[in-house]
């Protein structure tokens, strides 16, 4: 682990939104992780886990209540405006919602050649190549430029929303939830394409998903994410292999699988009742009330996190010494 | 398949198209299918396949025009569902079937408590007073696992989580038993964990009371997860039906192939591509001739973009139409299909 670069580093990092009547949701409730140069890492959890919150903070679109980002060794201090219009040239989004993410008043060219005009990076006939270029390297064709969002499929638009999130040559990429929109057929080529992109432009990518199957394929490491905490964190292959969190086993248990022969008896649930909501506040293990194997440590003390396994970490009293 | 049972549904040469400004969008064309009393039938297709209007159009909930049942029959146990006016459809919903959506943000009325609303169907089909509404909606929310049912009846919807709401939107869909319950995506705008728990249910329900299900999904997964028997639609039209062993054990249309193969593996190879299906669905608004699937279909022949593909028996109750199953199809197209299925 130590030879690989750091891209990013997060150190005790909270988000907390006031919720009226002196309430605090706490959506990001003390985070380090280290991202490493050039890996896939996936965030995932339920919805409510804050797994959104986090890439969000990470990119600067929240300041963080709390805790620093440090970015290729550099501390990324999300309210300097200098900060942020430097970190973007570094690090872009693609969003979940490609109906939604894209302006429909705008033509797609003037949707990719945004960033480059903020940044005064192309101008005239090269920004109009640079735009085309950028169109194929995403599979669709150039002169589809002139055209506007709505003449587009889902699975297209997710491409120029792609384009446009590669157009100011980043390294770093945070893709919230990019295919839970789209048909099953359409997921697979999106995927591919972030693959090979990835692959080509020597991106580092954090990917923030709940498709369990694709996340394992996808990912170099896994980082799950449970009420503004991760509770476990490895390598892709160990994760699946051996999931160690009552969390992590419960959510891998209730992935459906594609085989008729192999599904679970009726009445036998693996993870009973529900997320709490993040703005209550609770003492001890958030997974406290719905772990089976509880003890009463867990209803008092915060599990901290421990390395179980070399590279593997994991947030939860039952593995601490 | 015939067996002993009872048949709840039966679906012949459903033609549905709609309105649109653009022309007549031919949204479903020629569907047949049936259901056993007590059996789960999932329909599996993408967006646009024409699942959800089919499962609209059994409870005639789309207005007409826009959309216009064009030819075909619907019998829902001895009822003649196309020729049935609104009067009858209205004693129909709810107590014969009931239905679920995707949405359960949406589908529930936010100013009325979950424990009224689940009356509602209640007072409308069986007259019960207000009293007995009530003990009934809570002795369903237990039904459905609702923790501290009593209490939670008196709650707004506001106050359900996803999760909770879908299975209010459950226990107001069975309160009055009906034979068959309809679920449209009923767990897409879930988590995997509730998701996990809703199918649960819908199992525990479909085995308790012997109701029947007719689910529509997208998700291949959550099929195996429930299905009895499966129908693979495609383009308005169902490309392969089969028991869920026949249909996940030896699939033998290229678009079940594809639909398989998009969804990574337990043991995918992370640096080998996901198979794709090129391409994307056709538009229905004055469809090609020929089998909708051919241009992204990587086994085309020459007949399939000029002729309507049969449907052929692979074994008894799974048909496909495709015609890499004619017997004159090249062997080698049947080597591939043959290889493929081994993958």
């Amino acid at each position: 682990m130590s030879n690989r670069e750091v891209l990013l580093s997060i150190k005790g990092l909270r988000k907390y939104f006031a919720v009226g009547s002196g309430r605090m949701l706490r959506a990001v409730n003390g985070i380090d992780l280290d991202i490493y140069r050039g890996e896939t890492l996936s965030l995932v959890g339920e919805s409510g886990s804050g797994k959104s919150t986090l890439g969000k903070a990470i990119m600067g679109v929240y300041p963080p209540t709390e805790g620093s980002i440090h970015y290729a060794g550099q501390p990324f201090l999300v309210k300097r405006k200098q900060d942020r219009l430097a970190f973007s040239r570094r690090a872009q989004m693609i969003f979940q919602d490609p109906y939604a993410s894209l302006n429909p008043r705008k033509t797609v060219a003037a949707i990719i050649g945004e960033g480059m005009d903020i940044h005064g990076l192309f101008r005239g006939r090269e920004r109009l190549e640079r735009i085309c270029e950028l169109l194929e390297l995403v599979g669709l064709r150039r002169e589809m430029a002139s055209r506007y969002p709505h003449e587009f499929s889902g699975g297209q638009r997710q491409r120029i929303g792609i384009a446009r999130a590669l157009s100011l040559g980043p390294e770093f990429i945070v893709s919230d939830e990019p295919i839970s929109a789209l048909d099953v057929s359409i997921q697979a080529q999106i995927v591919n394409l972030l693959k090979s992109l990835q692959r080509e432009l020597s991106l580092t990518h954090l990917f923030i998903a709940h498709d369990l199957n694709m996340v394992r394929y996808i990912s170099d490491r896994v980082a799950v994410m449970y009420l503004g905490s991760i509770v476990e964190l490895a390598d892709s292959g160990d994760i699946y292999a051996e999931p160690l969190h009552p969390y992590t086993q419960g959510l891998l248990s209730a992935v459906p699988v594609m085989n008729p022969d192999n599904i679970r008896p009726a009445g036998q649930e693996y993870l009973k009742g529900e997320i709490p909501s993040p703005a209550s506040d609770i003492p001890g293990c958030a997974f406290c009330s719905r772990c089976s194997r509880a003890m009463p440590v867990c209803e008092t003390a915060r599990p901290q996190p421990v390395e179980a396994a070399p590279g593997h970490t994991v947030a939860c009293h039952l593995y601490a010494n | 398949m015939e067996d002993s049972r009872r048949t709840v549904l039966t679906v012949k040469d459903l033609q549905i198209s709609i309105a649109t400004g653009s022309g007549e969008l031919q949204a479903v064309r020629g569907v047949s299918f049936h259901i056993q009393e007590g059996e789960a039938l999932v329909l599996v297709g993408e967006s646009g396949c024409g699942k959800s209007v089919t499962a609209q159009t059994l409870m005639r909930l789309n207005p007409d025009p826009p959309v216009h049942i064009k030819g075909g029959e619907i019998r829902l146990a001895d009822i003649d569902i196309v020729q049935a006016d609104e009067r009858q459809m209205q004693q129909i919903r709810g107590s014969l079937v009931g239905m679920i959506f995707q949405d359960p943000m949406t589908s529930l009325n936010p100013t009325m408590t979950v424990g009224k609303q689940i009356g509602e169907t209640l007072e409308i089909h069986h007259k019960l007073k207000r009293k007995s509404r009530w003990q009934k909606a809570v002795e369903l929310l237990d039904a459905v696992r609702i923790p501290g049912a009593a209490g939670r009846a008196r709650e707004y919807p506001g106050a359900f989580s996803g999760g909770m709401r879908q299975r209010a939107l459950i226990a107001a869909a069975i309160a009055c038993k009906p034979k068959l319950l309809i679920a449209d995506e009923p767990t897409t705008a879930l988590d995997v964990t509730i998701q996990a728990q809703i199918i649960d249910l819908l199992r525990s329900i479909q085995r308790e009371n012997g109701m029947s299900i007719l689910m529509i999904t997208h998700d291949l997964a959550v099929a195996a997860s429930i299905a009895q028997r499966i129908a693979v639609m495609y383009a308005g039209r169902i490309v392969e039906t089969g028991t869920v062993q026949q249909i996940f054990n030896n699939p033998q249309h290229p678009y079940t192939w594809g639909l398989m193969n998009s969804v990574p593996r337990p043991d995918q190879d992370k640096n080998s591509e996901l198979i794709t299906i090129g391409g994307t669905p056709p538009k229905l608004l004055g469809p090609a001739p020929g089998c909708s699937f051919a241009p992204r279909c990587k086994y085309a022949m020459r007949i399939c973009s000029s002729a309507d593909p049969e449907e052929f028996e692979v074994a008894s109750g799974h048909s496909c139409s495709c015609w890499l199953l004619h017997p004159q199809a090249p062997a080698a197209a049947r080597e591939v299909k043959e290889a493929y299925a081994i993958v």
